[in-house]
């Protein structure tokens, strides 16, 4: 392909990506970014994903096994802990208005040393890796249009003028001055940014599907396929995963862990871009998604590669050297569009937050010592980031130049990643372990990054031939056993030799260090502001100790340069209201107003710059530890008595609900009783009615015949048996409530006794031609139980006259079981009537429930009969279950104990 | 955020760790329907963890931020 058609068509990609970051920052409304931060935020952390990734993957697996998926792995394991440990980075940056790693170290061990120290540390381990995606680019670059297109890499060129990738590095550097680093301000959201990472995304994961696509489908049969054909030794490599080094797979799992959390880009995009913590629970699984996405074809397309180009093509160009074998250009176009855009994404972050690093630990602190103050301006902020992105560009350039040549993309990627993890103590002393310290952080990594250096970058320089190769063949000194790739004599996988005895010796020395020494008093302050953020989230201002003389002029004038005339004052402004005027008695600035403007100009230009700021202006004075102490005594007492009062709040309710409750019951028990009283009343008033009309008519009516006068008398002596019964039927039912009943128990038959209430009810049966059926079984005939015969019988008695009550007019039938079932009696009454509603079943045993059902006519009787029934039962041991489907009929059904144990019948 | 997520997450985090590493990777050497075994239970194993994520997700509930 030509190689103007190329350039042409990376400019418009690079104009367009500018053009959707300008817009986004400029034009998009805030409703709308809020609506899509999830979606920004989860797509951006796939920057993940470099040209390593596009091309460096696929090289790895065609070599041979899975070891290249550790890479995504590590980062997919770590997702569950994003909650726990990544929303803590993100609220402390939050609180404290941090940007990169070495604030978040400086601010946490109060040491400037430590920053510096960490900002070069990352500048060296990280350019490296800025350093192999600019030759990812030039490779493709070169790739696509080498006619022969069979490159084995990108060629050198003689000067740096007709270097295509110096123009690339160049051009990305403009892009992060005039699009990411316009603000003056580092903390807060880039949505430009974010929105051209998002795009990035979506750009190389579309291209790497349709890569896989295309070669298993199209110059194969299917995956099945491209195992099939593949060369039988390189598919065992997958198929015998028993081969695979548990130790070195740890190893390069582990590393991506680290990598995912504490590489600069992913630092920048994933804490201090994030825009709402909750932002977190999409992203997971989103990234999850992607990862799983982006890998699927990763062996498919290496077996394809290797299948169909063998070794005459760079492994590592496998995804844009097929598309080219079938004459697809514009696969090939969009391929290596998806590798520019992993590619560029990578650098822009990193270039982005490796600049705030070095311009806010190194470059600031330098120009605060050497310049005056006063002149320090929001401006020179700017430029000292700018320049700062100069230096890292260029120094990735060089390094790709002179050295990256010789090396595949991954060895490099992975040198990188052991650099990170050598972070990995020192952020989760700051988060969980309060006595971690600036001494024991320090001697960690200086020793861990000291053996790194020995162990992984130093062979490197050995294999460009800047050292003898003795130092690799012999040891340092000739001592075998410093050997840098096989370290104390381990044989071990390069890569898990440096990162074992480095971050053994950083573990190990950073948990000693901060054992043997004692913290200041300020860092102690500073752990517990970290370990309990959340607790301190909104006070973090009173909480951090400051004390020294500090005149409010100087602070307002360093603020108005630095931060503007107007956001000076609109802060000020939010502070008066928020605590009022922050001078003391003596017109001094007081520690909570410190606090409040450093946390301001650590947005600007770092926390350790604002320290060195605020130091210099101030005569700051030694804190003691006992202040401190006194300080986390009172947040302590603060804490507990809020955990006190939110217990006694919570008491409080449940008692409240528990009396609202006892008061809900009163009043039904009240209403209850108005019922009862209501419904008794009633029930005497219609015999007493009927009683006086009768007692009237016989008196008024003298000239009545016998026949008549004894019609009437009989019907008034029905009236009293019928207000008789009920007046005993309320005494039965308030004794056997009130536990006062008496039963008369005695062995009898259960047999016996029912055989006696049908023999009583037979001529009901019959006036209504009501047919009976009886099951009895044999265990039952012979059974004796305990129990109290009259009121078994009036139980029994009630539960056959409610099923003559309710049965049919026609083919009424009755039913009487009775089975002897282990220890029990189960008794049933089955009629064939209309049955009862479902919503009456649970109320069919309260008092008086008859009277009140106003969905049917009434019956006779007083309708205390069934609770009367299951009173009885119930005194007896037993249990009462009614089952009924409307239009069928009713089953009750008993179950009563044959051994009555005397402790259950209430005797008095 | 409650004890029962923080330490869910962990148990999800510890389980994940011993799916992804050996010994448990050498149970699935050999090959099923063509394709080599780990190909279909790394597919497998990572699927169902996007699964689970997504049901984290709603139910894990919003807490106040600054």
């Amino acid at each position: 392909m030509s190689a103007s058609l190329i350039i042409f068509i990376s400019l418009v990609y690079l104009g367009v990506l500018f053009g959707l970051a300008y817009w986004v920052d400029r034009w998009a409304s805030p409703t709308k970014l809020q609506r899509w931060g999830k979606w920004l935020y989860a797509l951006s952390i796939p920057v993940y994903c470099t040209a390593w990734t596009f091309y460096g993957s696929v090289g790895k697996a065609a070599v041979g096994g899975w070891s290249f998926l550790t890479i995504y792995i590590g980062p997919l394991l770590t997702i569950p802990l994003w909650w726990i440990v990544l929303r803590k980075m993100i609220r402390i940056c939050k609180v404290q208005h941090i940007s990169t790693l070495s604030d978040f170290f400086s601010t946490r061990y109060n040491s400037i040393t430590l920053s510096v120290l960490t900002a070069l540390f990352v500048l060296v381990g990280i350019v490296p890796y800025i350093s192999i995606q600019l030759k990812g680019i030039t490779q493709s670059f070169e790739f696509l249009t080498l006619e022969s297109g069979a490159s084995e890499g990108a060629q050198q060129v003689a000067y740096i003028w007709s270097d295509s990738a110096f123009y690339l590095a160049i051009i990305l550097a403009v892009f992060v001055i005039f699009f990411v680093l316009r603000n003056v301000e580092t903390t807060g959201q880039h949505h430009g940014l974010m929105a051209a990472l998002s795009f990035d995304s979506i750009l190389k994961l579309v291209a790497f599907l349709a890569v896989g696509i295309f070669v298993s489908y199209s110059l194969f049969e299917g995956i099945g396929d491209i195992f099939q054909k593949a060369d039988p030794a390189l598919v065992q490599t997958y198929t015998n995963t028993d081969q695979i080094n548990g130790m070195d797979w740890f190893f390069l799992v582990l590393l991506s862990m680290a990598a995912l959390l504490l590489l600069p880009r992913q630092f920048q995009v994933m804490v201090a871009e994030n825009g709402k913590e909750k932002h977190l629970k999409t992203a997971g699984w989103v990234f999850a998604t992607y990862l799983l996405l982006i890998n699927i074809f990763v062996v498919p397309v290496a077996l394809g590669g290797n299948t169909l180009l063998g070794s005459s093509v760079n492994p590592d160009a496998y995804v844009l050297a097929l598309p080219m074998l079938d004459g697809q250009s514009f696969l090939a176009i969009l391929t290596y569009l998806g590798g520019l855009s992993a590619a560029t994404g990578m650098i822009i972050v990193t270039t982005l937050s490796l600049s705030l690093m070095l311009s806010n630990n190194v470059i600031m602190p330098l120009a605060v010592k050497l310049k005056n103050i006063g002149k320090l301006s929001s401006r020179s902020a700017v430029r000292y980031r700018q320049v700062a992105v100069f230096i890292i560009i260029l120094l990735a350039y060089f390094y790709y130049r002179y050295v990256a040549e010789l090396f595949p993309l991954v060895s490099i990627g992975l040198i990188s990643f052991a650099a990170i993890a050598q972070f990995i103590p020192a952020v989760f002393g700051a988060l969980f372990w309060k006595d971690a310290n600036n001494k024991g952080v320090t001697l960690g990594l200086v020793v861990g990054f000291t053996i790194w250096f020995y162990t992984l970058v130093l062979p490197t320089v050995v294999k460009v031939g800047l050292l003898p190769d003795t130092l690799l063949t012999e040891g340092l000194f000739g001592l075998s056993w410093l050997r840098p790739e096989q370290l104390m004599g381990l044989e071990l996988d390069p890569i898990t030799n440096g990162a074992f005895w480095s971050l053994l010796l950083n573990v190990s020395l950073f948990t000693v260090g901060s054992l043997a020494s004692r913290q200041t008093p300020k860092e102690r302050n500073m752990a517990e502001l970290y370990a309990n953020i959340y607790d301190y989230a909104t006070i973090s201002d009173e909480k951090i100790l400051w004390k020294g003389e500090l005149v409010y002029k100087d602070l307002l004038r360093v603020s108005e340069n630095l931060l503007g005339q107007e956001k000076s004052r609109e802060a000020l402004a939010h502070y008066k209201s928020l605590f009022g005027k922050p001078l003391n008695k003596k017109g001094e600035v007081d520690s909570r107003f410190v606090n409040y403007t450093q946390r301001l100009l650590s947005g600007v230009v770092g926390s350790t710059s604002a320290r060195i700021l605020i130091s210099s202006m101030a005569n700051e004075e030694e804190i003691e530890l006992k202040e401190v102490v006194s300080l986390l005594k009172q947040t302590s007492e603060t804490t507990r008595l809020n955990s006190q009062l939110r217990l006694q709040s919570l008491e409080l309710k449940r008692k409240t609900e528990e009396l609202l409750g006892a008061n809900e019951r009163l009043r039904g028990l009240d209403k209850e009783k108005d019922d009862f009283i209501s419904t008794v009343t009633h029930e005497m008033r219609t015999p007493l009615t009927s009683i006086k009309a009768f007692v009237e008519i016989i008196q008024d009516h003298h000239d009545l015949s016998d026949e008549e006068r004894n019609s009437f008398l009989e019907t008034i002596n029905n009236e009293i048996d019928r207000m008789n019964r009920l007046i005993d039927q309320v005494l039965d039912l308030e004794k056997m409530e009130g536990g006062t009943l008496h039963l008369e128990k005695a062995e009898l038959s259960p047999v016996e006794l029912i055989a006696t209430c049908l023999e009583g009810m037979q001529a009901l049966f019959d006036s209504k031609d009501i047919a009976l059926h009886t099951h009895i079984d044999d265990a039952a005939r012979a059974v004796k139980m305990n129990g109290d015969a009259d009121r078994l019988k009036q139980a029994f008695l009630n539960l056959l006259s409610n099923a003559v009550k309710y049965a049919r007019d026609e083919e009424a039938t009755i039913e009487v079981t009775l089975l002897a079932i282990d220890d029990n009696l189960e008794i049933s009454v089955t009629d064939n009537g209309r049955g009862i509603r479902p919503e009456n079943l649970k109320r069919v045993f309260d008092k008086f429930f008859q009277a009140r059902d106003q969905t049917r006519k009434k019956p006779s009787g007083s309708g205390l009969g069934l609770s009367i029934t299951k009173k009885i039962i119930e005194l007896h041991g037993g249990s009462i279950d009614v089952f009924s489907e409307w239009g069928t009929g009713t089953v009750f059904s008993l179950k009563i104990p044959l051994e009555l144990p005397m402790k259950d019948v209430k005797l008095v | 955020m409650s004890d029962k997520v923080r330490t869910g997450l962990v148990i999800l985090f510890l389980a994940l760790l011993l799916l992804f590493n050996q010994p448990f990777l050498g149970i699935f050497s050999g090959e099923l329907w063509g394709l080599p075994g780990a190909f279909l239970y790394f597919g497998l194993v990572w699927v169902l963890l996007i699964g689970i994520l997504f049901w984290a997700s709603s139910k894990i509930k919003d807490e106040k931020e600054p």
